[in-house]
């Protein structure tokens, strides 16, 4: 089967990366379109009430500007009685004008229309109006708060201005005719448009109810203007306030959002949901991706580190096509490397053959010398050389014994120490003058030194132990040595105890006094980078010698 | 299958907003609370200020994070200040689950929903309900403000101590459970000191009221001060007559017509009449209590508040720590509760009721001047 292409999958982890993005650009349309829908329906509502604010403010100023007319035509001397068929006129033509009543000063009626004599002489000092005190200043004037009618719950409202006199015109204006005018001016059915006065109450609203039961305005403080936002029972709310001019009052409109905010809440959603979607869909790609990379990846690198390691038969399939002509590649370098190899190892073997036998030839002329020098002694076996001839012999024979351990070896370069120390006290134990009664070897198994270590070691072993049985017999005339070789903090240690009569002071430093032995060992001891040192054993009788030098590695 | 491990997360996200819409879903249930309230009609000046006291301190109540956890909610219906709207608002309370009433500001409006609502174990709190008809009474009623005949003798003392002998009397009969149990104080303190009293016809809220009948009905009684159980719409509109017929007579009103309308309707004519109240809250010697309740309430309406916010705002404290100590169970609990009610502070002082549910508080004689109300004793 053909593998997939690493393309393609890096094309899927290529798509994961741009879903991040394309989430990101997700979540702003959606939040660009929600705040343009809220600021279509903010802006909407805003130019609305302004809009009804300015008309209701003109309305308020239409009904000044008749006092005003009224009031120059007092002060101009006009007399009360023809005035009073032009207000009786202007009454007649506006239905949001109950009456219009001429006070004088102090806040006596003098004049009503329409005409009521019931009225005259009542005292209405009582209705406060703005900027105008009754029997203030001619001119000025102002509105009254609204009061609720408590014969009909019609809600009134006096405006007035003031004459030169000390008196005023007033007019008493009927709300309820505002009421029915802002119920058309509603966008939606839902909605709801008030006025309100200074302290928040209701004067005028689309829904008539709210003024008849005192309802207070909630979604502002007395006299606050601006925009805000209220939920309650009824549903949510955009609630925006506009003052109206020349009045302490306020046109307020409620907005009902609850179908525009369930869109604009819709959008967001689904942007979210669409965000939240590309999130987790590229995260799972991402992720996916990554894992199986990880893991082809892993694996083909396992295949080649096998065939790094000398598994040249090993297959590495290729995870992806790409990687086909590198793994063909990795399989042809094995081939050769495992070729090379085999080549080179018979090469090894054939000089490895070849150092065998210079070996065993060495120890063949080695032992051809410890026989020519065995024939030599037995010319002179008690003469002055037969001394020099035996150690001779020895010396040789530990010497050659390393190449017949070499040649026998499978490895060249390396001498068991083991081995090696226990074939020669072996040797020596029938080489010496007379049979060793006990010897007790330690050597620690495995432990390996060169040839050219080998050599003066075993050399130095040959004369320890030589010297031990020359020197260290036990009063009873038996030789009982004790060899051990340990190895301690890098060092190759030696030592030999023998139980004889045991040292009265060591060998001097120079050797001298102790013959060619002590100064051989001195010098292999030297040539290795060693010591040696002979001390009188403080367990028993007898002497210690012990012959360190660095384990080479 | 790894696909489809990927969509846990998004399976997280929406199981963790169900969850939440779940636990929003199970917040606690509010506790409504019924408020019958003259809101037309002449006397609804007191029943709009008594509703906001109300409101105040309910929303101050949630605010502080309601009862046990439970917010306050508030049903307002128009009890037409009427007998009949009254029982009407009573049913659609009792039906609509409400827990219980405060409101009833005037006598006439509880008149007939007392029975209604004790019969179904309702609490009624009202704020200024004062009549003797409910003095007494084993019942599931209780009031902030003293009995109505007290008004009647306080003013009766006053109007002995000016030196009137003969007084007119003249009610408003729509609420004549108040009303009248007012002008039988009166009656009955003024007749001890030696007076005597005249009764004129009563009047009645409507636009074809003849209050030049009572002036005139007064010029001829020969009475030399006028005692006035109504509203302030009554009282200034009598008022008012008597002035345009010079006869402007000494007025003695009850606590009904004191309120700011009065001298709307009555003008510079209502100088100089005597009313009975309660604690003033916007005077300079109210209580630290009271101005600060003074002081929210003009943050949130804008004006300060009537005699009728100061009671309706105690009544709705009152049933708040009766509530705290059933846990928002209404019922017999609730009335054994406020039964044991004793010194909860309030805004004219400690509020205790008796074993009838009743509490009695001293009433305050004040003078209409200027347009404002002066405090006599």
């Amino acid at each position: 089967m053909r593998p997939p292409r690493l393309a393609n999958r890096y094309a899927f982890g290529f798509i994961a990366a741009a879903i991040l993005p394309m989430a990101l650009v997700g979540l702003v349309v959606g939040f660009s379109l929600s705040a343009y829908l809220d600021q279509e329906l903010r802006g909407s509502t805003r130019s609305l009430i302004e809009s009804i604010a300015l008309e209701t403010g003109r309305y308020f100023q239409n009904a000044r500007d008749h006092l005003l007319v009224y009031a120059g035509l007092l002060d101009g001397g006009t007399a009360l009685r023809e005035l009073a068929g032009v207000i009786g006129t202007t009454q007649r033509a506006h239905d949001e004008i109950r009456r219009i009543f001429v006070l004088a000063p102090g806040g006596a009626v003098a004049l009503a229309a329409p005409a009521d004599e019931g009225l005259e002489g009542r005292d209405m000092s009582g209705i406060r109006l703005a900027g105008l005190e009754l029997g203030g200043n001619g001119g000025e004037g102002g509105f009254s708060r609204a009061f609720l009618s408590p014969i009909d719950g019609s809600v009134t409202v006096y405006a007035g201005v003031g004459l030169r006199d000390g008196g005023s015109v007033v007019m008493e204006l009927d709300l309820g005719s505002v009421s029915a005018f802002l119920g058309p001016l509603r966008i939606e059915a839902r909605d709801e448009i008030a006025l309100v006065d200074e302290r928040g109450r209701f004067i005028a609203h689309s829904d008539q109810e709210n003024v008849r039961l005192q309802r207070n305005e909630t979604a502002f403080g007395p006299g606050v203007y601006g925009e805000r936002r209220l939920e309650d029972g009824r549903g949510r709310w955009l609630v925006r306030a506009a003052p109206i001019a020349g009045t302490p009052w306020r046109a307020i409109y409620y907005k009902e959002t609850s179908r525009q905010r369930d869109i604009i809440s819709s959008v967001l959603g689904v942007a979210g949901l669409v965000a939240l979607s590309c999130v987790v869909g590229a995260a799972a790609l991402g992720l996916g991706n990554s894992k199986a990379l990880r893991g082809a990846v892993a694996a083909f690198s396992a295949g080649v580190r096998s065939v790094a390691e000398g598994d040249y038969a090993a297959v590495i399939p290729p995870p992806y096509a790409e990687l086909s002509e590198l793994s063909e590649s990795v399989a042809k370098m094995a081939g050769a490397v495992a070729g090379r190899e085999a080549s080179l190892r018979e090469a090894v073997a054939e000089r490895e053959q070849l150092l065998k036998e210079i070996h065993h030839r060495v120890k063949n002329n080695l032992q051809i010398i410890v026989s020519l020098l065995n024939l030599e002694l037995g010319q002179h076996p008690d003469g002055p050389a037969a001394a020099p001839l035996e150690d001779s012999i020895r010396r040789v024979y530990a010497m050659s014994l390393v190449h017949q351990l070499l040649y026998a070896n499978e490895r060249l370069d390396r001498v068991d120490v083991a081995d090696y120390a226990g074939r020669l006290v072996s040797y020596l134990s029938g080489a010496l003058g007379g049979p060793l009664d006990a010897v007790d070897l330690k050597a620690p198994e495995g432990t390996v030194i060169p040839p050219d270590a080998a050599v003066p070691f075993g050399l130095a072993l040959s004369e320890l132990v030589s010297n031990a049985y020359k020197h260290g017999a036990s009063p009873d005339g038996t030789h009982r040595l004790s060899v051990s070789i340990s190895v301690d903090q890098g060092e190759l240690a030696l030592a030999v105890r023998d139980e004889g009569p045991g040292l009265d002071e060591a060998p001097p430093e120079d050797g001298a006094g102790r013959g060619l032995g002590v100064t051989l060992v001195r010098a292999l001891a030297a040539q290795l980078g060693g010591s040696v040192a002979w001390v009188r054993r403080k367990d028993g009788p007898g002497t210690a010698a012990s012959f360190r030098f660095p384990k080479p590695a | 299958m790894e696909r489809i491990r990927h969509l846990g997360p998004l399976t997280g996200a929406i199981a963790a907003v169900a969850a939440a819409a779940i636990l929003a879903s199970c917040a606690p249930r509010a506790i409504t609370i019924g408020v019958p309230i003259g809101l037309t009609g002449p006397a609804s000046g007191i029943g709009y200020h008594g509703r906001n006291g109300i409101e105040l301190a309910a929303a101050e109540i949630n605010a502080a994070g309601g009862i046990a956890g439970r917010m306050i909610d508030l049903r307002v219906v128009d009890d037409l200040e009427s007998p009949e709207g009254g029982l009407e608002a009573a049913r659609i309370l009792a039906e609509g689950g409400a827990t219980a009433v405060v409101g009833f500001m005037s006598s006439g409006a509880a008149s007939l929903a007392i029975d209604y609502l004790s019969e179904r174990r309702l609490v009624v709190l009202s704020p200024t309900a004062s009549s003797v008809d409910f003095n007494a009474r084993d019942d599931y009623f209780f009031r902030l403000i003293g009995s109505n005949d007290n008004q009647g003798r306080l003013l009766a003392e006053e109007a002995a101590a000016r030196g009137y002998r003969r007084a007119a009397l003249v009610y408003n009969r729509t609420n004549r459970s108040y009303t009248v149990s007012v002008l039988e104080g009166f009656q009955a303190e003024f007749e001890r000191r030696g007076g005597l009293t005249v009764m004129l016809d009563p009047v009645a809220e409507a636009a074809a009221n003849d209050y030049a009948a009572v002036a005139e009905e007064y010029a001829a009684s020969g009475a030399d001060c006028l005692v006035v159980a109504a509203s302030s719409f009554d009282a200034g509109s009598i008022a008012q007559e008597l002035a345009l017929r010079g006869a402007k007579a000494p007025v003695f009103a009850a606590m009904w017509a004191r309120t700011p309308d009065l001298f709307v309707y009555g003008g510079a004519t209502v100088d100089g009449a005597v009313l009975v109240g309660a604690a003033d809250p916007v005077a300079e010697d109210a209580g630290p209590e009271l101005s600060r309740f003074a002081e929210a309430y003009r943050a949130r309406y804008g004006e300060g508040p009537l005699f009728s916010a100061v009671f309706a705002y105690e009544a709705m404290r009152a049933l708040e720590a009766g509530l705290r100590a059933t846990r928002g169970a209404g019922g017999q609990a609730l009335k054994r509760a406020l039964l044991g009610v004793r010194g909860l502070p309030g805004l004219q002082g400690a509020i205790s009721f008796d074993a009838f549910g009743d509490v009695i508080r001293p009433y305050f004689l004040f003078e209409a001047r200027d347009g404002r109300f002066e405090r006599l004793r």
